[in-house]
């Protein structure tokens, strides 16, 4: 992907997240405090600001200045969770020069064995692992970075609505215990999202009302 | 939504804002991090072990309030329910430390882990020595087989106290640290919500309760408690709350506690003081030695009506501690 081209995927992106804060604010409202919505319209807000000051740089670059950013403008678990994860995509990526298939399955692999290491959730615990794990599976098996994003998107709408029957293990939803059954995890719901905006291919927005129960 | 405020975004520093105005001989920013915010300690004040806290906004007078002499050092404050920065923990960390090291005391939030850790790892790099001490005091929040993921609620008012105590009288890191993992380990706390909080910047209520219910072990954050039931009067609902409470603190004739009923924001002290009564009725009949109560406002979740109950389990160094002097202008103590 040119420099240009992912900038423009990016902006997309965050603009779908600020789009959606009320959907993220109330699937967080049902299990946990509510506050997803605000954090990630903050945070993307903040990074739309950021992001056409600093786009000359390497991948690397890029991916640890969103981290920076991830992690001063409204640091929950969520937003602090992925400001780790990227942090560790960006030294995985440190000194590579290509943008190519197999530095987004490296950067992948660090930034979600990080999130599991710091957050201490595995999946099948219903956070946004579940849809992260499955997308890199889906990266994996893809022969391109196009046919990857669109693939990425697939799997980690299955993974996610896969969990919505499940009773969470991990962190504040797992309070809840048996009221978080039937709702899609937030976290995950944001992923989905993000990659629905990468995804170039299009398709029609997943529809998180039918995942319910 | 009908709240007092300028825009919301700006709620947390608005009100951040007035308080540094309204206690200036209390309380003092950190260089550079408006919401790293320290106690201002007497000139030629002997060096001790500092106690930095922190969490989201929206639980007033946690745990900004909690900043004061015999109490903690310093807090670093996080939007409303939401963690602070490790940068503003750090800059906590370095605002408050006096050479003696720094014991970290804040409630079992997976944001506030992360970046309380991340900041004792940068705090390590600059040659200050920390401990963790995190609160898992609410029964309600995960089963006795898993007490260590529970979430911390209004009993850090009494580990900060004793904590704070221990730290003023002189002990060292590790006995300060060791003094608030026991205050802890002797806390239980459970509570009842009546009405859904409302975060500014949401606008409007995490939850909805019909007028004749009430949603049973909340916590302090507007999050959903673990079941909802029939309204009760005060002493069924004093009742809930304290069966679940004994039902792990193995109280005998000759134990001496501290009571703390505390309100989640809207319900006024004649209710708490109405729920008090039953409590100390209850203990009486068991034989056991209320040794201090405290009623009032100490860990609420903005708007939010509705109590909490919290026992600790004395003994002697403890209910010494206790009786130690302490202020900070937001609290009411022993």
């Amino acid at each position: 992907m040119s420099e240009s081209c992912a900038n423009t995927a990016l902006e997309r992106m965050l603009r779908s997240l600020i789009d959606h804060e009320e959907e993220f604010r109330e699937l967080d409202a049902s299990a946990g405090d509510g506050d997803l919505g605000i954090t990630v319209r903050s945070t993307a807000t903040a990074l739309s600001e950021w992001l056409p000051q600093n786009s000359g740089g390497s991948t690397s670059e890029l991916l640890a200045g969103i981290a920076q950013v991830c992690a001063s403008t409204s640091p929950s678990t969520f937003a602090s969770l992925v400001s780790r994860g990227l942090s560790a995509a960006a030294k995985a990526l440190e000194g590579q020069q290509r943008e190519d298939l197999s530095s987004l399955v490296v950067a992948l692999e660090a930034g979600i064995a990080m999130v599991q290491r710091r957050g201490g959730a595995v999946p099948g615990d219903k956070t946004f692992l579940d849809a992260l794990v499955p997308a890199l599976e889906a990266a994996r098996t893809a022969t391109s970075l196009t046919q990857a994003l669109s693939l990425m998107r697939i799997s980690a709408i299955a993974g996610t609505e896969q969990m919505v029957p499940v009773i969470p293990q991990h962190g504040r939803a797992a309070w809840v215990g048996e009221r978080a059954r039937g709702v899609p995890d937030a976290g995950s719901v944001v992923v989905i999202r993000a990659l629905e905006a990468l995804d170039g291919t299009g398709g029609q927005p997943w529809d998180g009302n039918t995942a319910r129960q | 939504m009908r709240k007092i405020m300028n825009a919301p975004k700006d709620f947390v520093d608005d009100f951040l804002d007035g308080l540094l105005k309204a206690y200036p001989q209390d309380f003092r920013s950190a260089p550079g991090f408006t919401r790293a915010i320290a106690r201002v300690e007497p000139t030629g004040a002997d060096s001790k072990v500092a106690i930095v806290t922190g969490g989201g906004s929206g639980h007033l007078p946690l745990f900004l309030g909690y900043v004061g002499q015999g109490l903690c050092s310093a807090v670093a404050v996080g939007n409303t329910f939401s963690s602070p920065s490790a940068e503003t923990i750090l800059a906590a960390t370095k605002a408050s430390e006096s050479g003696k090291g720094v014991l970290y005391l804040y409630g079992n939030y997976s944001g506030d882990c992360l970046n309380f850790d991340d900041a004792a790892d940068m705090a390590s790099e600059e040659g200050i020595e920390t401990v963790t001490v995190r609160a898992t005091d609410d029964v309600a929040s995960a089963p006795p087989a898993a007490s260590g993921s529970r979430r911390g609620v209004a009993g850090l008012t009494l580990a900060y106290k004793c904590a704070g105590a221990a730290a003023a009288a002189g002990y060292t890191l590790s006995e300060t640290a060791a003094i608030a993992a026991r205050s802890l380990a002797n806390t239980r706390t459970m509570g009842v919500g009546l009405s859904p909080t409302i975060i500014p910047e949401a606008g409007r209520p995490t939850f909805q309760l019909s007028e004749d219910e009430m949603e049973l072990g909340i916590g302090i954050h507007g999050e959903p408690g673990v079941r909802r039931e029939q309204m009760g009067d005060a002493n069924q609902i004093t009742d809930v709350l304290i069966d679940a409470i004994l039902a792990e603190l193995e109280l005998t004739a000759s134990s001496r506690v501290v009571v703390l009923v505390n309100s989640l924001g809207a319900t006024p002290e004649e209710e708490l003081y109405i729920v008090y009564a039953r409590v100390a009725h209850r203990l009486a009949t068991d034989g056991v030695t209320v040794h201090r109560a405290l009623v009032g406002r100490y860990a609420t979740s903005l708007e939010m009506a509705g109590c909490s109950i919290s026992i600790m389990v004395l003994d002697d160094e403890l209910a010494s501690l206790l009786e130690a002097p302490s202020y900070s202008p937001l609290l009411r103590l022993f």
